[in-house]
Parts: structure tokens; sequence; C-alpha cells
């Protein structure tokens, strides 16, 4: 009998749908059944949504990938599988062979829509196996420059593909690596991977690391012989432990496959690569702070110049970019920076991934190309509105970034339009959100955020982003002036011009955005003391609509305040002045009898 | 060089300057507060927010490098909308208070915090100094006032308000008393004049301050005596009238003339009106008071026995009081009637207050009513008097009062609940009454033709009282101002003072101005706008100490005469009752950045206001108080600490809004490695981080400023003394017009080292043991003492050190030479390097080493030195340690060698080489120099820099001394120095400190460097000169004690002839320039010994321990 291939994606979300139930359940069935298969754990495609997911590949038999899968179904779905017949429920992907991808399944469409090079390995090969990068062109890219190619020629390249940094800014990362490349030319330099993933809802780098480690770490040596560096460092959120473990995996194949290290491949460049676990502080993400917390300082971005290039870690020339941008370079080295140019748009080259989440159907993890507008995102890639309830907004660029609203969803995905939008690209998490959604508590959230996470060095972040949050939690609680919106703006204006880092200048953006596209709903929680979408707990009552009431008691079981009182099978009555508008009630009402106002 | 626009403006430029250094070079203020010379750009505080074209943004102007061609813009409306929303967001988590709340609380703006610190510090004549900046009458107002002050005290919040009142009386009394009062100098006379109208306490004040301005003031008074309400209605037993007059007549010092029973115009035949007074001064002040009592017209007031409170006061001081019949009653329930009621009780009386509201209501002071209780006088609240009756007999005289009982109701407009009629009515027998309800100006005589001005009355209220702006007391009509109680009606002596001195600075600018001055806009931080707003919570920390309770005559004993009640306070209950003051307001706020920008940059009001990083104030360290309720998170103290001093003890902890700066674990700093060099105080914008004294408080008022040298180790930095009358206040850097080579730099025992001279163990006095103890003696026992041991003793010997000033060596040369004494210093106190001292190879300025390649720092070296070194490390030197001691100063090492034969780098002839002769042996010593005469040409930043332990080694080493042990069966003095050997011997012990463990017979004090004007020669040859800043007459009291026991001619017995000799022998000293191979000749003829320069001397130890207060890490 042949053999079978199981792949069950194990990445962070998968783990956390119960994949290493279905794992241990297929790993028992096989041994149990003496069953020539190979089981291997790989990470995340994408599909976060169907998590968790299994994947079966067998000569003559498409590849089949099933998701939403039980601990119970796996005997079932290998045993119909290897006989040949498998089972029709749960299939997300049907691909009949590798060349020739021929689709069915309720994914099929929305991979096909996604061009993957960041995410070309990820949830195929299995993260801790070298082999697996390798047997995928991993280190062509690596071993091509080291035989064929100068620095010079390696930093043309990237210049060429007209890259531009995936963290968020999208700085041509070509430009980056020729600055670097120039600074004090001779003395020692550093190649440094910027992990430190914070946004809220964002897990792009997150998934590369834990599902194709090797890409990276290709990408970080690329740019290292590029600009002349021999050391390294992975700066990495402590949060990941999943995306550690396979780092260091990596680097230890690496090590031992002479990929890392003294003269690697036999050339004359040399590299080491350290990890550095970061302690969790947001604006680490930002360069100069990042360069701190190696040092082992306090995390606090530094004034430039200097700017890293020129004396960045310990005082010598170093380069960052971000785990995305990285990942790229293996590709553009490979397929030349022609190829890459064919994707995107005039200024922005290439793909990008996101992390869709929020109310949509297929939350997960994706890579279009650029210049596809949003919709194409929203509505195609990820199966649009979730209950097919109405668009309202998608918040790009997480706390640095804005909203965007219905009007604009003709948006399309590249730095440029979205910075017009007042949104920014940022680095790839896109939050949908739907009428329930009130977007004055949504900038509330991020400033929240922002505002803890701020390193306290600046005063207008430090201080002016803790006024425009209380001014925020003063309108959602029906306090508001209406010159509060007059001092948001004001404050936000100068905040933004007025601070050192990344952190402070975008912080007023969810606000700023929010302000420009849903003025209307600010003023209404100010003068109609009004949440439209009643969120705003302070602005909202629930009440039981005595008509619709059948007095079945639900209401009174869940109110964890005991406010409801009434008889069985009689009308019911919440006490308003203790009601502490959970929305428990709202929720265990089966009669729409209690509204919400 | 590059070009730049600023402000549309081309300037020159160098490459690597900032916009802030360029803007600074143009003379273009940029406001900063994160930024600091010493540091590197940070960029944390924007307000020095600019724009650059072609920027998106602001870009901070201290952290910005200029390019060719950069536009630069510094100042625009959205410029300074950024700074001002900067700084206001600063604010508005500033939790704290520029001005003491007692002081904003005060009519007058007494700067009460200031002078209870005075006191406090048993400086008493300054605390009546400073209150006589705005209150010229301390010793009536300490007796009188309703002390506004109190009300706002924040110790209230603790336990109970300061008793700011009586402390001022305190001072006052104790001002008087002494052997001479505090009286400021008079300025030039100005040849103008002006009139007062009315002696009270208002034109009074105001003739004070003109007078002291060198104005010719005439006062007018029309009763027989001065000091108007504090005379005439004031009783007795609370002001004593023989105080009042010694309080004006030390008034009138400065030249201010009263005119007693001198009416202006309201007699008839008086020539004087106010229409001669406005032409024949240059200013007129009206301050008439409201002396005219408004009457109660009921039936039956014109009743014989129906009296008016104030005529009925000062008839009784006039000596003719009337007769009012066994039972009193008074009417109204202000001071004066309770005044009237405990008047009456003195005469016999039995008096009973009537008062419409209850006693809660009442105006008077609470503790005036207090004593009235306690002297027996009986209230009847909420009654009303209807009806004066008289008997069919007696149809003329008062014999009882119908008096209705009232209610309250509704509050009023002034706050209190309105009294009510209830229809019931009560009939009491009274033989007077004495009705106190109000005054009002007397103001009938203004309407005379002689009395108007310009044909123009003056302009009156419907209340009678003058109408003058309320900023100047300008009346708008001719050259005539108006205050006190005229322009108020009746209110307190505090308020009609608070007139008069702003009547006096404003007659004073418009009569050299020709317009009125107008105050400049001033931010005021506060904490709160009144007490009750704000939290006990925040008070928590300090126990509970009561309040001090003044002593009072019995009341068996005073009431029947009209001695004063209140007998002041004793000096220890008056320090005590000042140290409990919690010293709200900032000891900054004259030099705070923040302050400063905020009143520039017109921040009124914050409306950017919302939640407040609140903490407690971190008092545990001795020397530096950290609030950072006032920090602006600018980190200067963090970097300075980590990048220039080497301590490294503070940093931020925590994040966004609540980040904080604190050392590790938001520790004390007493738990860190914290030197208390006190940089970081010296680099603080705000008051965040400020001084402390370890017995004395520190007030934010400057005193004298001297610049002299310090004389804690060898190095003799220059330092800025501040200093009051013979005490220092604080001893800090100087500012940048008078910096020394040091910089801001200055180590603890510069910086705080000085305190043990102000410290209760500080003995000035001379002392003999006698039994085994000692006791202090008169300079007349000690000339007695010394005469018979000079006398006893065949030898008689001085051991003196290179702690001396150049003075004192002079003294002890000629002691030597006129052979009353021989003179020695103990051997330990030299080496082979002082034959060196006036050769170019010890004449290395300091200065130099900025310019060297290599700076080496053999050992452990004074403090500052070393950071000067690290400061030209900065600048590009090479540092390298040999053998230092466990330091966290060591991380900034190039490199750390073990000895001066294995260091690594690469020396070149700009190689200094750096030592404290303290901490070496003579060998060591030695074979640094012979290593430097490898490396160095002893040109320019090459060779050896000395340091010591001593102010003036190389001032002792221009004198050849002999070395010495002590000698045995001798006389001996030791001269700031500790005993070698006590022996047989008589020991004297004369030194500026005084330990009582040890082995001498004598003590005599002498002065320490802040105490005396004198010469030194530092390490290097620079010359340090001390100026005493403390006025101390202890080298005087030295010199006499020698020239009364002939040790020294009595011509001899002048300071300044020592100090002249000094400065002429300094003058005349040569430096030899040696050539190289002289050096090595020398040394070759030198045999080092292996033993250790020692420091032989107690104060250092006592300083130590002060150091060691600081230090509490390990326990």
């Amino acid at each position: 009998m042949k053999e079978c291939l199981i792949k069950v994606g194990m990445a962070s979300c998968g783990r956390a749908a119960g994949a290493e139930e279905i794992y241990k359940s297929a790993e028992e069935y096989i041994k149990q059944n003496n069953l020539n298969c190979r089981l291997i754990k790989t990470a995340c495609i994408g599909m976060c949504f169907a998590e968790p997911l299994m994947e079966l590949i067998m000569p003559n038999m498409p590849d089949i990938t099933y998701g939403r899968i039980t601990e119970e179904e796996v005997p079932k779905i290998i045993q119909n599988y290897l006989n040949q017949n498998p089972q029709e429920e749960k299939i997300l992907l049907t691909k009949k062979s590798t060349s020739e991808t021929t689709l069915q399944g309720e994914e099929n469409e929305g991979i096909k829509k996604q061009t993957r090079i960041v995410l070309r390995n990820c949830g195929i090969i299995d993260p801790e196996s070298i082999e697996d990068y390798i047997n995928r062109q991993g280190y062509a890219a690596l071993q091509k420059v080291l035989k064929e190619m100068s620095p010079e020629k390696v930093v043309t390249e990237i210049l060429n593909s007209r890259l531009r940094g995936r963290g968020g800014a999208g700085f041509p990362t070509g430009l980056k690596w020729e600055i670097a490349a120039n600074s004090r030319v001779g003395e020692k330099k550093y190649m440094i991977c910027n992990a430190d993933e914070g946004d809220p809802g964002a897990f792009m780098d997150r998934s590369v690391l834990e599902g194709d480690p090797h890409s990276v770490i290709e990408g970080m040596l690329i740019g290292a012989y590029a600009i002349g560096a021999d050391e390294g460092y992975i700066y990495v959120r402590a949060e990941y432990p999943l995306a550690i473990k396979h780092l260091h995996k990596a680097i230890k194949d690496a090590y031992e496959n002479n990929i890392l290290g003294k003269n690697i491949l036999k050339s004359s460049f040399s590299f080491d690569l350290h990890i550095k676990e970061g302690a969790g502080a947001f604006v680490c993400g930002e360069e100069t702070a990042l360069i701190a917390s190696i040092e082992g300082k306090r995390g606090m971005p530094n004034i430039r110049p200097p700017y890293p290039a020129q004396s960045g870690l310990f005082g010598q020339p170093t380069n960052i970019n971000n785990v995305e941008t990285f990942a790229n370079i293996a590709w553009i080295i490979l397929n030349g920076a022609e190829e890459f140019n064919k994707m995107g748009t005039e200024k922005s080259k290439g793909t990008k991934v996101f992390a869709l989440a929020g109310k949509i159907k297929k939350s997960g993890l994706i890579e279009v190309p650029m210049g596809v507008p949003l919709h194409h995102v929203i509505y195609e890639i990820g199966g649009g509105m979730k209950d097919d309830s109405p668009f309202k907004a998608v918040q790009l660029g997480g706390p640095s970034g804005g909203c965007i609203p219905a009007s604009m969803l003709n948006t399309i995905v590249d730095y440029d339009s979205i910075s017009q939008t007042g949104a920014i690209m940022g680095s790839g998490g896109m939050v949908v959100m739907d009428e329930n959604t009130c977007v004055v508590d949504v900038a509330k959230f991020f400033l929240t955020f922002t505002q803890n996470e701020s390193c306290g060095k600046c005063t207008f972040c430090r201080i002016g982003t803790r006024r425009m949050l209380e001014i925020l939690t003063r309108i959602t609680e029906g306090k508001g002036k209406i010159e509060d919106i007059h001092t948001l703006e004001n404050l936000a204006e100068n905040i933004s011009k007025a601070s050192l880092c990344g952190l402070g200048q975008t912080a007023p953006n969810p606000v700023l955005t929010t302000l420009k596209y849903f003025r209307e709903e600010y003023e209404e929680h100010i003068i109609d003391h009004k949440c439209r979408a009643g969120v705003c707990n302070k602005l909202i009552n629930y009440s039981v609509v005595a008509d619709k009431c059948v007095g079945c008691t639900a209401c009174t079981r869940v109110c964890p305040v005991g406010c409801i009182s009434g008889e069985l099978k009689k009308p019911h009555f919440i006490h308003q002045n203790q009601c502490i508008k959970c929305g428990a009630c709202f929720n265990a009402c089966k009669f729409q009898a209690i509204v919400k106002k | 060089m590059i070009v730049v626009k600023i402000n549309g403006k081309t300037v020159q430029a160098k490459q690597g300057q900032t916009i802030l250094d360029v803007a600074n070079d143009n003379n273009i203020e940029v406001p900063t507060l994160c930024h600091d010379v010493e540091l590197n750009p940070y960029g944390s505080c924007w307000v020095c927010a600019v724009k650059v074209e072609g920027i998106k943004g602001f870009v901070t102007a201290c952290g910005t490098q200029v390019y060719n061609n950069m536009e630069i813009i510094t100042d625009s409306p959205e410029i300074f909308r950024a700074r001002q929303m900067a700084l206001e967001l600063l604010l508005s988590d500033h939790y704290a208070d520029c001005e003491a709340p007692c002081k904003l609380a005060c009519p007058d703006q007494v700067d009460i915090q200031a002078y209870v610190a005075a006191i406090a510090n048993k400086d008493y004549h300054q605390a009546v100094k400073i209150i006589k900046d705005t209150l010229p009458m301390p010793l009536s107002i300490g007796r009188v006032c309703p002390a506004f002050c109190e009300d706002e005290c924040r110790r209230t919040l603790v336990d109970e308000p300061i008793a700011i009142c009586k402390l001022k009386r305190f001072a006052a009394d104790f001002d008087i008393q002494d052997f001479w009062s505090w009286v400021p100098d008079r300025a030039e006379a100005n040849n103008r004049k002006v009139a007062i109208v009315g002696a009270g306490p208002s034109g009074l004040t105001c003739g004070y301050y003109l007078s002291n301005l060198g104005y010719e003031v005439d006062v007018f008074e029309s009763s027989p005596k001065p000091g108007g309400w504090l005379r005439y209605g004031i009783p007795e037993y609370r002001l004593p009238k023989e105080i009042l007059d010694k309080e004006i007549d030390l008034m009138c010092t400065n030249g201010m003339k009263i005119h007693c029973n001198n009416p202006i115009g309201n007699i008839e035949d008086s020539a004087l009106g106010i229409a001669k007074l406005s032409r024949d001064y240059d200013a007129v002040y009206m301050a008439i008071g409201a002396q005219k009592a408004v009457d109660m017209p009921l039936p039956g007031s014109d009743l014989t026995g129906c009296y008016l409170g104030v005529d009925y006061l000062k008839q009784v001081v006039l000596g003719n009081p009337p007769k009012l019949g066994k039972k009193v009653a008074i009417i109204g329930g202000g001071n004066t009637a309770i005044d009237c009621a405990r008047t009456a009780k003195r005469f016999g009386a039995d008096v009973t207050v009537i008062y419409r509201r209850t006693r809660e209501e009442m105006p008077a002071d609470e503790f005036e009513i207090d004593a009235a209780y306690e002297e027996g006088i009986l209230f009847y609240p909420l009654m009303n008097p209807v009806e004066y009756i008289a008997t069919a007999d007696e149809p003329n005289k008062l014999h009882e009062i119908r008096i209705e009982k009232m209610i309250l109701g509704e509050p009023d407009i002034s706050g209190r609940r309105r009294p009510m009629p209830t229809n019931l009515f009560v009939t009491e027998q009274f033989d007077s009454v004495i009705a106190a309800i109000s005054q009002i100006p007397e103001v009938r005589f203004l309407a005379e033709e002689k009395n108007q001005v310009e044909q123009n009355i003056l302009p009156l209220s419907k209340w009678s009282t003058i109408e003058v702006d309320e900023n100047t007391m300008y009346s708008g009509l001719a050259n005539i101002f108006g205050g006190g109680d005229f322009r108020r009606g009746p209110a307190t002596a505090i308020e009609a003072i608070a007139d008069g001195r702003i009547a006096a600075e404003q007659i004073d600018y418009w009569l050299k101005h020709g317009k009125f001055e107008k105050k400049a806009f001033r931010f005021d931080s506060k904490k709160a706008k009144k007490l009750a707003d704000v939290s006990k919570k925040e008070y928590e920390e300090y126990s509970v100490i009561d309040r001090a309770k003044m002593p009072e005559m019995p009341i068996k004993e005073r009431i029947d005469n009209f001695k004063e009640v209140e007998l002041g306070f004793t000096e220890e209950q008056a320090i005590n009752e000042a140290k409990r003051c919690l010293e709200c307001g900032c000891q900054v706020n004259e030099t705070c950045a923040l302050r400063e920008y905020a009143s520039d940059y017109l921040i009124e009001h914050i409306i950017l206001s919302g939640d407040q990083n609140r903490h407690p104030i971190d008092d545990s360290h001795p020397f530096i108080r950290r609030d950072n309720n006032k920090c602006i998170n600018c980190g200067r103290c963090i970097r300075i600490c980590s990048e220039v001093q080497g301590a490294g003890v503070l940093g931020y902890i925590y994040r966004g809004f609540t980040t904080l700066v604190a050392p590790e674990y938001n520790e004390s700093l007493t738990q860190t490695s914290c030197e208390s060099c006190g940089k970081c105080i010296a680099v603080c914008p705000t008051g965040a981080l400020t001084e402390k004294h370890t017995e004395r408080k520190i007030s934010h008022l400057t005193g004298d400023i001297t610049y002299q040298n310090c004389a804690s180790c060898g190095l003799g930095c220059k330092i800025k003394v501040d200093s009051s009358n013979q005490t220092i206040r604080v001893i800090s850097h100087p500012d940048v017009e008078h910096e020394g080579f040091n910089g801001r730099n200055i180590c603890f025992y510069g910086r705080y080292g000085w305190q043990i001279y102000y410290q209760e163990d500080r003995i000035c006095k001379p002392m003999q043991k006698r039994d085994g103890k000692w006791h202090e003696i008169s300079l007349k026992e000690v000339k007695e003492i010394l005469t018979q041991q000079l006398m006893l003793h065949k030898n008689k010997h001085f051991y003196i050190t290179p702690e001396l000033t150049i003075d004192e060596l002079l003294i002890a040369k000629t002691i030597e030479a006129t052979k009353k004494a021989t003179v020695s210093t103990l051997y330990n106190y030299q080496d082979f390097t002082d034959k060196l001292i006036n050769t170019n190879f010890r004449d290395l300025n300091i200065y130099r080493l900025n310019q060297a390649h290599s700076i080496i720092i053999i050992g452990e070296i004074t403090h500052t030195l070393r950071t000067l070194c690290r400061t030209a490390q900065r600048q590009g030197a090479k540092l390298i340690l040999v053998n230092p001691r466990q330091s966290n100063f060591n991380q900034f090492a190039d490199e750390i060698s073990e000895s001066l034969a294995s260091i690594k780098s690469d020396l070149t002839t700009k190689t200094i080489f750096v030592y404290n002769r303290n901490c070496l042996t003579e060998k060591e010593i030695y074979e640094i120099w012979k290593k430097a005469t490898e490396v160095c040409d002893f040109e320019g930043p090459s060779g050896i820099i000395v340091n010591s332990y001593w102010d003036n080694q190389s001032g002792l080493a221009l004198f050849d001394f002999k070395q010495g042990l002590a000698q045995k069966d001798s006389l001996n003095f030791y001269w700031n120095t500790d005993i070698d050997e006590a022996g047989e011997s008589y020991n004297v012990c004369l030194s500026s400190y005084f330990d009582f463990n040890n082995a001498y017979d004598l003590y005599i004090p002498t002065p320490s460097y802040l105490e005396t004007e004198g010469y030194a020669l530092t390490d290097e040859g620079r010359i340090s000169q001390f100026n005493n800043p403390t006025k101390s007459s202890l080298f005087y009291f030295l010199l006499n004690i020698f020239y009364e026991t002939n040790i020294i001619h009595p011509s001899q017995a002048e300071p300044s002839l020592w100090n002249n000799k000094a400065e002429v022998l300094l003058k005349n000293r040569i430096v030899e320039d040696k050539p190289k191979h002289w050096l090595i000749d020398y040394l070759d003829t030198v045999i080092p010994s292996d033993k250790r320069q020692d420091t032989r001397d107690v104060r250092k130890k006592k300083i130590k321990e002060l150091f060691g207060k600081a230090k509490k890490k390990g326990n």
C-alpha cells in the first residue's frame, strides 16, 4: 500500500482549536492499525476559521484538506481516504495534484484568489524540518547569492524589486540595505529581524515564524550578506512560544547544515544569529526602542539621527526588517525582481499578508497581490460579513491605523491608497466591523491600548493620548460636550506632529478616521446621548416589551444582579437603577421581548 | 560652514549643530525643558517644537541637526499653540503648588513659608525681614490678625494648622527685644514728597515703604496718637499700646514723619485741606479708615446709657471710660462687639452679648469668642433688641431692653442663614447698652471746598467708601490715592496693610514712570483651589504633632485689668511649631523653568485637565527630596546620573501615563548606590528634585550669594554659597557666568558636607576638660589657662596640616620665626612630589584634561575630578582605570588594568596620569612618575594631575615646614589635625569641628572654609579663595586668643593683615620651567617609602558619618 501523508495544522491557531487532540487521535489510530501513514505537523495555512485542519495526501488521490474536524471523526476520515472513498462532508480544499489545482470544496475559491509568496510554505511543510524547507527550493536563493552575486548586486536586485518594508511604514527595503551597506564600511554590522508583532488582532509574523522559520532566516542571511553584517538578532515576543521553539530548532539545524556560522556554504561569508525574546512592550516594535531593548535597556525610542544604519545596536551600523519583508527576499532572488514587479501597483509591488478578523465569515491569514480592492478581500476571500449583517467599516493597521467606511470599499490595497483614507497599511491587521460596532468605542479601544503602551517619553504621547482617552470615555458615558470634538482634533493634530516615534505619531489615527467618516455618531453620543450600535453601556437601557414577554423567567435566571422581577407566565420588569447593562437578559431572551435602546 | 534660513533670515551655521544651537547663536529664543548642555539630545518634552520646511509635523529643535539650506521656523501661531499645549499637558499632570496656599490666602501675600522656615532655623531677624517685605507691622498684626492663612494651612489635613500668626508675633517680639532690630536700608532721598492722611495701619504701611524708597513722607493724623484702629479699636489686653508705640517708632526709622492732632479739613480753622496737600505733595494717600459707628435706631436709643461700640472703645483708650453700671448689654457679634464686651468686663460689669444669629454665624474670631466665654461673658444668641425702655422715675435713662427671639431662615446673599422674627419677646433689665453693629468712614468733611481737588469731591460709593482702582489704589483724581478701611469699609488690619503696600508700590512707579505698573502674568500651579478640595489621604505619611498652645494669663489674673492676655511662645515652642510646617510652596518657584514657560506661554487655565498621577513625596534621603508630582519625565536626572556621573541610580518605571522616574522598584534613593553628588538636582528643570538639609528647613527664598572655592579636597571646586544671617541655605554650582573649571559638578562633600557646621552638635565655643568632662569656658578663661600652660611647658609646639589656609600657615610661620613655638607637620603629610610643586611638572592645568588623548586614573580619586575625567572622555579621550575600587563608574572605562605595567592601550605623549596621593603609598606614586616620564612630554595635556584630600597641600609645600612626630612633655597645639600621641603633654585642639571623644585638654574653635577669608593653593597650583560667606568672626576670635596669650603681636591680630600677606605671596609665586631630564634626575634621588598618606581630621570623619546617612544599602 502506498504511503499516505497526513498533515495536521499545529500552529497556535490550530492548537487553540484542538489540533493536539486531532494529532494524538491520528497518531493512535495509525499505530493501532499499523497503517502506512506518515503523520506530520504543519503550521497555519491561513484558514483559521476552520481549524482544526487535517490534510491527507496519497498518490492517485486528490489532496484533501478537512476542516472543523473533531477528535472522534479522525479515524473515519483517515480510513475512508485510505479506502479511496473520501467522505464529502467537511472538505475544505481538494487538489488533484500538486502541479495542477482543480479545486472543489468551500475554500477553493478563497485560496485561488490569493497569491502566496510569503506564505508559500506555511501549512505545507513541517516547520521543524530543514529538509522540508530545502525540498521546496529552500536556501537555493542563499546559495545563488553566495555563489553568483556580489553584495552590491543583491542590493540592486532588492532595489529593483521595489519591495517595501512590510512592518507598516513601507520604506523601500533595497534603499534601507543600500544605506546600511554604505555606512561605515568595514566595521561590524548587525542585521535584526523585527518579530515584535504587537498590534492587537495581528498574527501574520507569528504564523510565518511558526510555519516557515527558515524563510525568515534565509532572508536575513541574504540581507546580512548584502550589507556586510556578521551577526544578527531575531527580536521576538516572548508570548510566541511556538514561534520561538520553531526558530530555535531552525537555527540549530541551520548551524548544523553550515547555513549559519563560519564560512556559510563554504563561502567567505559568516553569520551568527541569536534570538532575543521581548517582554511584550508594544513600542519595542519601533526600531530604536527595539535596539535599546536588545542592549538591555528600557525599550524607549531615541531621537533620530543617528539612524540605526549609522549607529544602531551597540553603536554599530544596524539594519532592521520585519518578518514578512525577510520572507519575501528568497523568492525575489530566485524569481527575479522583474517577476516580483509583475505583482502589485505602481508604487507597491508584490503581495501583502493580512490577518482577517472581526465580523467576517472566514477569518484567518491571507495573502493577496497589492492592488486588489478591499471589497475583494472582504467579500471574495473573506467570504463576506458574518451572519450577512451590513458592513460598517474595516479597521486597518491596528492601533496606528484607522477605520475605512463602506463608501470606500473600492480603495485598493497599496500603501498610498490606504494612507489617503487616513488609515495605514500597517503590518496587516484587518478588523471587519458591522452595524453592531460603535465607532467611538472602537476608537476608545485602540486609544486605551496605545496610551497604555506609550513608553512615557514624549509629553504629547504620554499625557495627550490619556486626555484623548478621557474625552472619549466621557463621550461614551454621555458626558461629552460638543467642544470635546474640537479638543480631540486639536490634541490629535499635535500628538501626531510632536511625537518621536510612530506610536505617538499614529496613535490619534483611529480617532481621526472615525471622526472623519462617522462624525455624526460622535455627535449623537454627545447631543442625543445615544449609541446607535448599542454598545456604550451608559447610554443604553434594557427593557421588557410586555406584549412579547411570555414570562419564561429565562432572563431572571441569567441576571447576575437579580434586577429582573416578574411572575411566571407574566410579563417581567427590569429595575433600571440596579441594572448593570451586561446584556445577559437580552441574549437569553428567545422572544425578542427585551429591547436595547 | 553651512547656510540655513531661520525665520526667514539666512544665517551661517556649523555642521553638526542642532537647530537649538543655531537659534541660541542668533538670539532666537526656543524654550526647552529636557535638553541639557552636558547631554545628548533626547527630545521628550517637545516644548522646543519647531517647523522645518519639507518635514511633516514638528521636529525638536534640541534633537535636529541642521543641514545646508535648511529652512526653519521657530515662531508661528501653530508652533506657539503646540508649545502651549505641551506645557498645558505637562501642567495638567503637575500636582503641585508653586506658592504655598497660606501665602495665597493672605490678603497681603506675606511669604509665610519662608519666615516660618527662618524661625525653624532660629533665624528670627531674617524672619522679621521676610515679613516686613510685605507687612511692616508684625508686632501688632501678630497679635490681632484673624489669620486667613491658617484657614488654608495644609497641616490641617494632618492635625491642626500651623500657628502662623503667633509665630509672626514671636519673631517680631524677639526682634524688638534684641539689641538691634531689623530695619531696611533707606534708598537715597529722591526729593519727592508724599502726604498720607490717617496714621492707621494702611497709612503707616504706605508711608513706611515710601520712606524706605527715599520719599519724604508726612502722615497727618487727627487723633492724639498714631495707630488708628489698632490703638483706638483694639483693647489694651489684646495689643498693649506700648508695643504699638515701639512698632510705629521702628517704622519711622527711615524718616516717615507723623503729625498727630492734625485733622485735615474737618475742623473749621484748619488751613490744611486735601486741595493743599494735593498741591504741596507729589501724591496723597487717603487712609482715613471707617471709624464712624453705624447707629441702631430703635425706640429709646437716645436714652442715657446707650453707647456705640467704636466710641466706647476709643473713650477707654483716651482714658475717660463712660460709667456703664453693673449690667451691660452688647449688641452684635463682630470683633468690635466682643472687644467691647471683654473691655466692659474688665471694668467689673456683668456683660451679655446679644446676637441675632447663632454662635456659628458670628463674624468675630473664634479665639476671641472663646476668650470671652472663658472670662464669664454671657451670650444671648438668636436674640434681637427691639426697644430700649426707661422707667417713669428716670424717663431719660435706660432701664430695660425688650428683646425679640429669632429663628434662622434661608441663607441670604452673605451665605449665612437669615434671622427671622418670631414675635416672641422678653424684657430684661440693663444699665447700659453698647451697640456694635458696623462702621463706615466719616466723610462729611470731604464736601468742603478746601478738601476738593480740582473742584472735584473724591469719588465715593454709597457706603461712603472711596472708589479707587483695586490694583493701583488710584482714585482717578489728580494725585489722590486711597485705601484701607476707607476703601473696603470696616475690614481687617492685614487688608488695610495690603492696600497701603500696593499704594506705596504704585505711587512709586507712577511718580517714576508716569504710569502704573502692570504685573506680568505669572503662572501658579495649585494642588487645589481650596483646602477642602485636597484629600486627607495624601497627608497620611505625616505623624500628628499638636499645635503649640500659647501661654495665657490665668483668667483670675486678667479679668480686672488690661494686661496682655496672650504671653507669647517660648523659643522652644516657636521652633517646634515652625518645624511642623509642611513646606507646601515649591523650593524652586523662582527658578523653575516650567513655571517660567507656563507664564511666557500664558497658560491661564488648564483646559486639558484630567487624571493626575499622585505620589507621596520621598523624603527618605537626607539631602535629596524627590517629589514625583512635579516631575515632567524629561529624564535629565536619569541621563546625567547614568551617562556622566556613573551611579545610574534613576530610571523610568511603568509605562504609559503612569511612567515614573524613580530608582529601581521605586525604592528609596538610600537603597541605591547614589553618591549624593546632587547633580540630579542641578539638572532638574522643575522642583521634582530639591535640596534638603538634615536639620534645617530650606525655603525658596535665596539669600546672599557668595562665590568661592570649596575646601573639601585638593581640587578646589568653585561653589556658589547662598547664605543669610551667618548661616548657609544651600551650596550649589555657580551659575554659567560665574562657572569654574568644575562646571556644574560638585561632589557630596562640597554640596552637603558643610552641613556638619550647622548642626546641633557643632561647638563654636572654647571648651576645657576638667575631671574627665568637657566644660564651656569664656575667652578670659582660655587666656588664663593658656598663659599658665605656656609658662608651665618649656617646649611649645604647633602641628599644622595642609588644611590650613595660606593665611593660617603664614601665622604659623611667624610663630616659628618669632620662636614662640616650634612648628611642624606630621611626617605623613609630605612626599617627594612636594619638591615639584613650583615646577611645570605639578602645574598641569585641569582645563587641559579635555585635550588629552588618554587619561589614566590610578586607584581612587576625588569624585568631581573623576567626573571631569569622564567628561573629557565623552569628548574623545580614552579613559583607562588602573586598579580601581569597585564602582558603577568603572563601566565607563575604555580599559581597566590591574597595574600600570599591564595597560594594553597605546599611549601617546598626550596622556594624563591622575592619582590621589592619600590613596597610594609613596612607592606607588613613584611608579606613576616613572611611567609618566616614559610616556609624557609634560607639555600641554601631558603629565600628571596629583589629587589629594587636602585643600591646601600645594600651599603647604610653598613653606619649608619640618616634619615631626608629637613631642612628650610639651604644650602641643594640634591645628586642624588629630592628636598624634597624648603622652604627658598638654594638648590643645584648634579645629573647626570638635569631638567630645578625644584626648585633648583644651578646645579652641577655628573657622571652616566657609567662615574665614583666606587663600589656598589647589593640588595643581590654582588659587583657591575663601570669602567668609557666613560673616563669621571665628578667625578674629582665634587671632584674639593668640595675641592675648602673647603668641602673636597685637598688631598681627587683624585678619585682613594675613589676607594681604597671603595675596602678595601668591601673586609673587613663580613656577619654574624645568626640562624633562631634570625630573628624571630628581626621581633618581628619591627613596620612596611604602607609607600611605592619611588624613587626620575629625571633621572628615564627621562628614563621612553624614554621608553614611544617605547610604543604607545592605542594611
